[in-house]
């Protein structure tokens, strides 16, 4: 009943858009379901088990009844004609007596086996029992039969024992014989009833259960469905939203009145826009310049607030600055607010730049005033200076007449210029002439003073021969004075013999003294020479140079010459035009004279115009001063 | 344009002149006479009669700037310095041996001999060879002067400034600081013998 009850609410929630089940927590959905389906298949199970337990019980009793007692009753039939054998055995085998006693003993354990069955066919029979008792009196009545049988043997009366016993035993046995058929036909009518019972039980078994999986598996989908279809919805309406969000789009509307987390979810992402669209409201009136809203922090943790305030308050900072900037105290000192801070550092810049500026126009208004001034006087001056002007300019006329007598006697001593400079030219040619054969002859000069060096030197080598061959001489003097004195010591020893021997010998020795002192004169005079000579190279070599020079300045000189006879003819040819320039000039005098007339009545014109800047530097003056005034509002300092 | 300031003229004249100097003989055979005849007439002069007393007639050298003196009869000859040889294990007196036309002869430095201090420099080219018929031996000289007459009466002792071994081997000094050697006292001199064996 109840899972009948859970499933329709199921299917009725998932078709009211899951009205009611929205009003559970996600996580009671969660266990609603599952649970739901838990308790729907521990009754399937439950079910199953409890035919199972028929099955078994119907099995069971199939096996203690119907089963049992037909077994029961096919072993008393059996042993009933083991029996029967027994005894027929007996009456045949009569004349072996071990045969017999063994086919009695027989007998006796069938007829045993009999009434153990018996006892438990009755016991299990589930029909009449008096048909079972029936069977037992049969034997009960069979054993005096069997009995006279037995006895009739004994005596030997074989004959009689086989008449009885085919007689009136025959009848005991299927008498009994029917009655055991009859037991059997019934137990295995029974049987066959408790068979169709058992299967009629299984189909009915089989059905239920499978009718109920089925309601599982549908109620499974449904919990599924309407479960995975209440978290899905309000998740997408928040992805959307927060798509929305994350594009920058403040304008979703996020509503939800269900209790559940997505719901709370929602709810709080609703009061974040909320927040957010106020936010971008407050941002939207400082962008239009509104700086009197007051933006309140949510919370202490409020990231965005807090630094909207703290722009709000940095703003309203900014535009005093500015206001007081407006109002032109241009003292103040915008501090920015951090090294990052565009506007704070621009507005620092700025405040600096036009303090710089006032101060430059107030310097550059200062030159101005006294430009203006100094304008005034100089134009004054112009005015006074016009007048000059036009008696200048009379006087000029009369200056004009007497240059042009002048400008005819510059005609005349032009051409006389213009001859005498044709001449200068044939002259200079004549003196550039000279020059280069002066030139030929100085490197002649040349030539000849290299020889001299030459002859000079070899000069100095021819003496240095003679200081060797000197030197050779002093060598010869110096042994002739050896020798002398050697001779003078010869004389000596010869005493009075060699005693003019020792004046040869002495005289001897004094041509050798002079003979020496002459060649240390010689070497003196060859000194003397060689110094000579080597002053007399060092002179050529100095000759050589300043021919050189000569040379370099004699060619300068050719090229001076040539450049003025070049200047000259340049000069000739400029008297040339002068005389025809002065001719000009005093065409170009006649022009001036009239140019003067036009100059005059210009000055006159100049005059007004003077005037007239007069007037305009005085309205300069007048601007300059209001100038200085609105520069004086600036405060600077 | 200005003359040259160079005379050649009177340049070519002065070296025509140096010419004919210079070709010319050195005397014009009547000049050669009269220093001939000059000459003559001072040799004819008789010298003046030597005076009383005994003469020494003597060789002049100078030793590192000293005047020595040495009498001629000891000398033999003078030779120039030209190669010795000198000779080991021998006092620095000697400074070698000389060969003189086949006799060797040892060459005695007098400044070590007489062991002067200071030895200064000298030339060292003359070699007096001196000898007295048992010993011969060379005595150095710078140079020599010449032969010199000294009387007997200008010979003075050896004044305080020599002392030792020189004062000893000198016969005397004259006024001009001319040393008078007394070559027979340096001969007889066992020092000047020089006997050493080398083993």
């Amino acid at each position: 009943m109840f899972v009948c009850d859970d499933e329709n609410q199921i299917h009725r929630d998932a078709k009211n858009g899951g009205s009611m089940l929205n009003r559970l927590k996600i996580r009671s959905r969660l266990i609603a379901g599952f649970g739901s389906i838990v308790l729907f298949l521990i009754l399937t199970g439950a079910l199953s088990l409890k035919n199972l337990d028929a099955q078994g019980e119907l099995l069971s009793r199939f096996y203690d009844h119907p089963f049992t007692v037909t077994n029961a009753i096919h072993l008393v039939d059996a042993h009933i004609i083991r029996m029967h054998r027994g005894m027929k055995d007996v009456v045949l085998y009569a004349d072996d007596r071990d045969d017999m006693e063994a086919s009695l003993a027989d007998i006796e354990a069938s007829e045993r086996i009999v009434y153990r069955e018996l006892a438990v066919a009755r016991e299990r029979f589930l029909g009449d029992k008096g048909k079972i008792d029936q069977i037992k009196e049969s034997m009960d009545q069979w054993k005096p039969v069997r009995a006279r049988t037995i006895e009739l043997v004994r005596q030997g009366k074989i004959a009689e024992a086989v008449a009885f016993h085919k007689g009136y035993a025959r009848k005991m046995v299927t008498r009994i014989d029917t009655q055991v058929n009859d037991v059997l036909k019934f137990s295995n009518g029974k049987a066959e009833s408790f068979v169709q019972e058992a299967r009629n039980n299984e189909r009915l078994t089989f059905a239920v259960t499978a009718i109920l999986v089925a309601l599982a598996g549908i109620l499974a989908a449904a919990t599924a469905f309407a479960i995975t279809a209440s978290i899905t919805r309000p998740l997408d309406q928040a992805v959307k939203a927060a798509d929305q969000l994350s594009q920058g789009d403040l304008s979703v509307e996020i509503d939800s009145s269900s209790p559940d987390e997505l719901g709370q979810l929602l709810r709080t992402m609703g009061k974040m826009v909320q927040s957010l669209q106020r936010m971008g409201a407050t941002a939207n009136q400082i962008a239009l310049g509104d700086l009197d809203t007051d933006v309140v922090p949510i919370s202490e943790r409020d990231v965005f607030g807090i630094a909207m305030s703290n722009m709000v308050a940095s703003l309203r900072r900014l535009a005093a600055s500015a206001d007081r900037i407006a109002a032109g105290d241009l003292t103040i000192d915008v501090l920015p607010a951090s090294s990052k801070d565009r506007l704070g550092n621009s507005f620092s810049v700025m405040t600096r730049n036009l303090r710089e500026l006032s101060l430059e126009i107030a310097e550059v208004v200062n030159v101005l005033s006294g430009s203006a001034t100094e304008i005034m006087t100089t134009v004054s001056e112009l005015a006074s200076s016009s007048a000059q002007t036009a008696t200048s300019i009379a006087e000029t006329n009369a200056t004009v007449q007497e240059i042009r007598q002048t400008t005819d006697l510059t005609s005349q001593k032009s051409r006389q210029v213009y001859e005498s400079a044709h001449r200068s030219v044939q002259v200079a040619k004549a003196g550039t002439e000279s020059v280069s054969s002066a030139i030929g002859g100085m490197q002649g000069i040349d030539e000849r003073m290299g020889f001299i060096a030459d002859r000079i030197v070899n000069l100095s080598e021819q003496s240095q021969a003679i200081g060797e061959i000197i030197a050779t001489v002093a060598d010869l003097a110096e042994q002739s004075n050896l020798l002398a004195v050697n001779a003078a010591i010869e004389a000596a020893k010869a005493g009075e013999h060699g005693k003019g021997f020792a004046v040869v010998a002495q005289e001897v020795k004094n041509l050798a003294t002079q003979s020496k002192q002459a060649t240390s004169q010689v070497r003196g005079i060859i000194n003397q020479i060689q110094k000579a000579t080597t002053a007399a190279v060092l002179a050529t070599e100095q000759g050589s140079k300043a021919v050189e020079a000569g040379v370099r300045q004699s060619s300068e000189a050719g090229e001076s010459i040539r450049l003025l006879s070049a200047s000259i003819e340049d000069s000739s040819n400029a008297t040339l035009q002068i005389v025809t320039s002065t001719q000009e000039q005093a065409i170009g005098m006649d022009q001036i004279a009239i140019a003067i007339q036009s100059i005059n009545q210009a000055s006159d014109q100049n005059v007004e115009g003077s005037r007239q800047i007069e007037a305009a530097a005085r309205n300069l003056y007048e601007l300059n001063q209001k100038l200085q005034k609105l520069v004086s509002g600036y405060k600077v300092a | 344009m200005p003359a040259s300031r160079i005379d050649w003229n009177s340049l070519l004249k002065r070296q025509e002149a140096a010419f004919a100097a210079a070709n010319e003989r050195s005397l014009d055979p009547g000049q050669e006479q009269a220093v001939l005849r000059e000459r003559a007439v001072r040799l004819a002069v008789r010298p003046p009669e030597p005076e009383s007393g005994e003469t020494v007639d003597c060789l002049e050298f100078l030793l590192s700037g000293e005047s020595y003196a040495i009498e001629l009869c000891y000398i033999t000859e003078t030779l120039p310095l030209t190669d010795f040889t000198p000779l080991f294990c021998t006092p620095a007196f000697v400074l070698g041996i000389v060969n003189v036309r086949g006799r060797i002869v040892s060459i005695l430095d007098l400044r070590r001999f007489f062991e002067l201090a200071s030895v200064g420099l000298s030339d060292l080219n003359r070699v007096i060879v001196v000898g007295n018929g048992s010993m011969e031996f060379g005595v150095l000289a710078d140079s020599v002067a010449g032969m010199r007459s000294l009387k007997a009466q200008e010979l003075l002792p050896p004044p305080d400034a020599f002392t030792g071994i020189r004062e000893e081997f000198l016969a005397g000094v004259t006024a001009d600081r001319l040393a008078l050697l007394d070559m027979g006292k340096i001969m007889s001199d066992p020092r000047i013998v020089v006997h050493e064996e080398v083993s």
